[in-house]
């Protein structure tokens, strides 16, 4: 289970980062200070670093859930979460139909809107780049660690005990949304870039209970109305016999 | 109206239709529809689909009306019901494979599976539900040939295939409102609730009987058919019991989740939900409880053109605009996604009129036909090729002009954006904070402008020598948001001009003024044919309006980050240059 861990209190906003994701997704030239899309993710920036009201510098990219919402809308199977906690794209199964991007509770799934033969484009934590993420290679302020989720965690923790009176006591996707494999620990609240209605609960969580319930419908509509079907029919039948008597 | 008329306008509508298919297929989704990473789901797939299947349910509860709890009064609806069912399904997934960024994959959910998603069971329930729609449909036109065998199989399997399909109907139209479930925090919370799928199912019956109802009465109207009466009403007396369930659960919903107070919010969210309830349920409630305007067949057609309403709006609510809010994107169809929209359906449309003209669809005669004359003289004159291809082909080539004409204009303004800018105005005349938003759509920069006056040259940024020493503003030259504009450099001519006219001596420019600008005026303005003085002689080269400035957008974000770049080690960090900084 691999994970990234972002220390907030000691990112500058270099954007370096940034600059490394869009050269490892191979994504046209650009500057990463400016984007004039308003959201500032895109299919070809896949990864930012924006500002909090704090005024702190936050990276936004997929979160590799724990139990990810986008992996279980996707209706071919293109999204998986692999064996080590990275959330990937099968860009051969997928069929365009762009569920993933409502399901994805922060809209992180992304469109080629000027392709004609358009995909979708998240971060996929590098899952295929020796040495792990480009964008954590990148980042020469120590600002991002990438290893096992549960050696995060542990940094996260010595970080927070050895300093406590500059961190907040938690640690932003520990347990927020069931967990994701991006961690933060800051000096201000991050909880503005959580969906608050979700609390720790994961999406699927919610959907499960309703999917599970399908096959029973199923088997009672099926099944009621064969009942039914049946004993009208012979109703009538009893009842034409009756008549002609 | 006659069918005629309306099978012409039919036909124009699929025409654009399949103009604008021509369009999206060679442009892409992006550059033909209004969609957008913060807005990903449009009409196509919420209006098409999602309502279109909705409105297809007649044919599923008809089929269980009479089939399995052997209503016979309502059996006149039963074969309308069925041809609109098949329809409108067939419609939903043609809409659904042009949504689709990639169309020719659309089979993929055949072999790729994925049982956990909601979206999986949708596919899969629609697909087969289609393929029962046919088969109940199928052994109708075949009334009238032999295929006697294959009459009596499909006879024989109806029953089953009546069950199946009320079964999977049950189970898609949940689905469909599950489907929203994945979005806890981005769908409004007025929608929201764990109630859509019971919504969906029960909304989709009420108004599936209703588009029977509409249908049925539209048929008669046409072709002057009786219209069996009594079917009508019971259908009628059908949606309303429906429909009470259907504003009993969502007043119940409303108040399990103590949300009545978001609709005294007086948002658009409230306003709309508002609508949706009083004018789509509420009112056509009223309207088939009410014995008086179900004896009347307008009564009937205006109750049911309500229920109908009701439910598109509601399929918009959920699946477009109850998302805006969160999202903070903007969603306007475009004219192209508009003409498929709505082509699609006409489309489905010509196929149900030939249909009817040609077989049983709409009594089932013989003479226990509770309807209508024999079947014999129940069919039109004879389809003559020559008059109607050319009648057709002059409506294709009529909306064939309007489409390019309309297609192109409002897919070039979606994508550059391109308009005339506007000066920034003065937000705080103390402080000297001006607010930038050359297109006003109220996402701009707010600059402090005498702040930068007190470290740089004013000429800095007012890089031109405006007449009258006047400091003039970004947006007098770089007039349009993203695209050049044609730039009078007048310096440039003062210089020019003067070498050319061999003007020499200390008070050269002068005399060069006056060879564009009377003398006399107070302001001495320009007349535009002034330029063509030189600019139109032999071996002057046309140069006019050929100098170009930069886009407004590009040449004030150059200006910013420029500067800010290029002072890193100064006493502005570089970081000033990042796009939050500004645009807070």
């Amino acid at each position: 289970m691999k994970a990234i861990l972002y220390d907030v209190t000691k990112c500058e906003g270099c954007m370096k980062c940034v600059e490394a994701c869009a050269a490892e997704a191979g994504a046209p030239a650009q500057d990463p200070h400016c984007d004039l899309q308003r959201d500032e993710l895109s299919a070809s920036r896949r990864s930012t670093t924006t500002r909090s009201s704090s005024g702190r510098w936050v990276r936004r990219h997929c979160h590799h859930c724990m139990d990810p919402s986008c992996v279980s809308a996707c209706l071919v199977g293109a999204l998986t979460r692999d064996d080590r906690g990275r959330v990937t794209y099968d860009e051969s199964r997928c069929i365009g139909c762009r569920y993933c991007m409502l399901a994805c509770p922060f809209g992180f799934p992304k469109y080629e809107w000027d392709r004609v033969t358009p995909l979708m484009r998240k971060c996929e934590m590098c899952h295929d780049r020796p040495g792990g993420p480009a964008c954590v290679q990148a980042c020469d302020q120590g600002a991002a660690l990438y290893g096992e989720r549960d050696e995060m965690l542990a940094v996260a923790r010595r970080r927070i005990g050895a300093s406590p009176d500059l961190y907040l006591p938690h640690i932003w996707g520990e347990r927020e949304m069931g967990g994701t494999g991006v961690l933060f620990i800051s000096d201000t609240d991050l909880a503005e870039f959580w969906p608050k209605q979700l609390g720790e609960h994961a999406i699927p969580e919610i959907t499960m209970p309703f999917l599970t319930k399908a096959p029973w419908l199923a088997v009672a509509v099926a099944g009621g109305l064969s009942g039914f079907s049946w004993i009208i029919r012979r109703r009538n039948k009893l009842r034409g016999e009756g008549h002609e008597e | 109206m006659s069918a005629r008329l309306l099978k012409e306008i039919l036909w124009a509508m699929f025409f654009a239709g399949l103009i604008a298919l021509v369009f999206r297929f060679t442009w892409g989704l992006g550059a033909v529809t209004g969609l957008s990473d913060s807005v990903p789901w449009g009409i196509w797939k919420v209006l098409n689909m999602v309502a279109g299947v909705a409105l297809s349910t007649g044919g599923f509860v008809l089929a269980a009306a009479v089939h399995v709890f052997q209503i016979k009064r309502l059996r006149p609806l039963l074969r309308p019901a069925l041809l609109l069912a098949a329809l409108g399904y067939a419609s939903s997934c043609t809409a659904l494979f042009i949504d689709i960024g990639l169309s020719w994959r659309i089979w993929h959910p055949l072999v790729m599976w994925n049982v956990h998603s909601f979206l999986f069971e949708v596919a899969w329930c629609v697909m087969l539900y289609l393929s029962i729609t046919l088969l109940e449909v199928t052994p109708i036109t075949l009334e009238e040939s032999g295929h006697s065998k294959i009459k009596r199989i499909l006879h024989a399997i109806a029953p089953t295939v009546v069950i199946i399909g009320i079964t999977l109907s049950t189970l898609h139209h949940t689905s469909l409102g599950s489907l929203f479930l994945v979005s806890p925090s981005r769908l409004h919370p007025l929608w929201y609730t764990p109630g859509l799928p019971i919504h969906f199912i029960l909304s989709a019956i009420g108004a599936g009987i209703s588009a029977v109802i509409l249908l049925v009465l539209l048929v008669g109207r046409l072709y002057r058919k009786k219209v069996p009466q009594e079917a009508l009403r019971l259908a009628g007396k059908t949606a309303a019991v429906v429909l009470s369930l259907y504003l009993l659960t969502r007043v119940v919903d409303l108040w399990r989740r103590e949300a009545f107070g978001l609709l005294a919010a007086g948002d658009l969210e409230s306003m709309l939900y508002l609508v949706e309830v009083v004018l789509g349920i509420m009112l056509p409630l009223a309207l088939f409880a009410w014995p008086r305007t179900r004896r009347s067949l307008r009564g009937l057609g205006v109750a049911a053109g309500f229920c109908v309403g009701g439910l598109v709006l509601n399929r918009l609510d959920v699946g477009i605009l109850g998302y805006l809010s969160s999202g903070g994107g903007s969603y306007l169809p475009t004219a192209p996604e508009l003409a498929i929209c709505f082509g699609i359906p006409a489309g489905a449309g010509l196929i149900f009129f030939a249909l009817v003209e040609r077989f049983r669809f709409y009594s089932e005669g013989g003479p226990s036909a509770p309807l209508g004359p024999a079947p014999s003289t129940e069919r039109p004159v004879r389809f003559q090729f020559r008059p109607a291809a050319a009648r057709l082909s002059r409506i294709f080539v009529i909306t064939l002009a309007v489409a390019i004409g309309m297609f192109t204009a409002n897919s070039g303004e979606a994508r550059s954006r391109s308009g005339g800018v506007r000066p920034p105005a003065v937000l705080d005349a103390a402080a000297g904070i001006l607010r930038i938003d050359g297109d006003r759509d109220g996402d701009g920069v707010d600059f402090p402008h005498d702040l930068h006056g007190e470290f740089i040259d004013c000429r800095s940024c007012h890089h031109l020598n405006a007449v009258d020493d006047e400091p003039a503003t970004c947006s007098a030259c770089h007039s349009r948001l993203h695209d050049h504009a044609p730039l009078f450099q007048h310096d440039r001519h003062l210089q020019t001009v003067g070498e050319w006219r061999g003007f020499t001596g200390p008070r050269a420019g002068n005399q060069t003024c006056s060879l564009c600008h009377d003398s006399g005026k107070p302001r001495a303005k320009v007349d535009p044919g002034v330029c063509a003085r030189c600019h139109r002689e032999p071996g002057w080269e046309d140069t006019s309006g050929k100098e170009e400035t930069r886009g407004y957008t590009h040449a004030l974000h150059d200006l910013c980050i420029r500067c800010h770049g290029e002072r890193q080690e100064g006493t502005i960090r570089r970081t000033m240059g990042n796009c939050s900084v500004c645009h807070q």
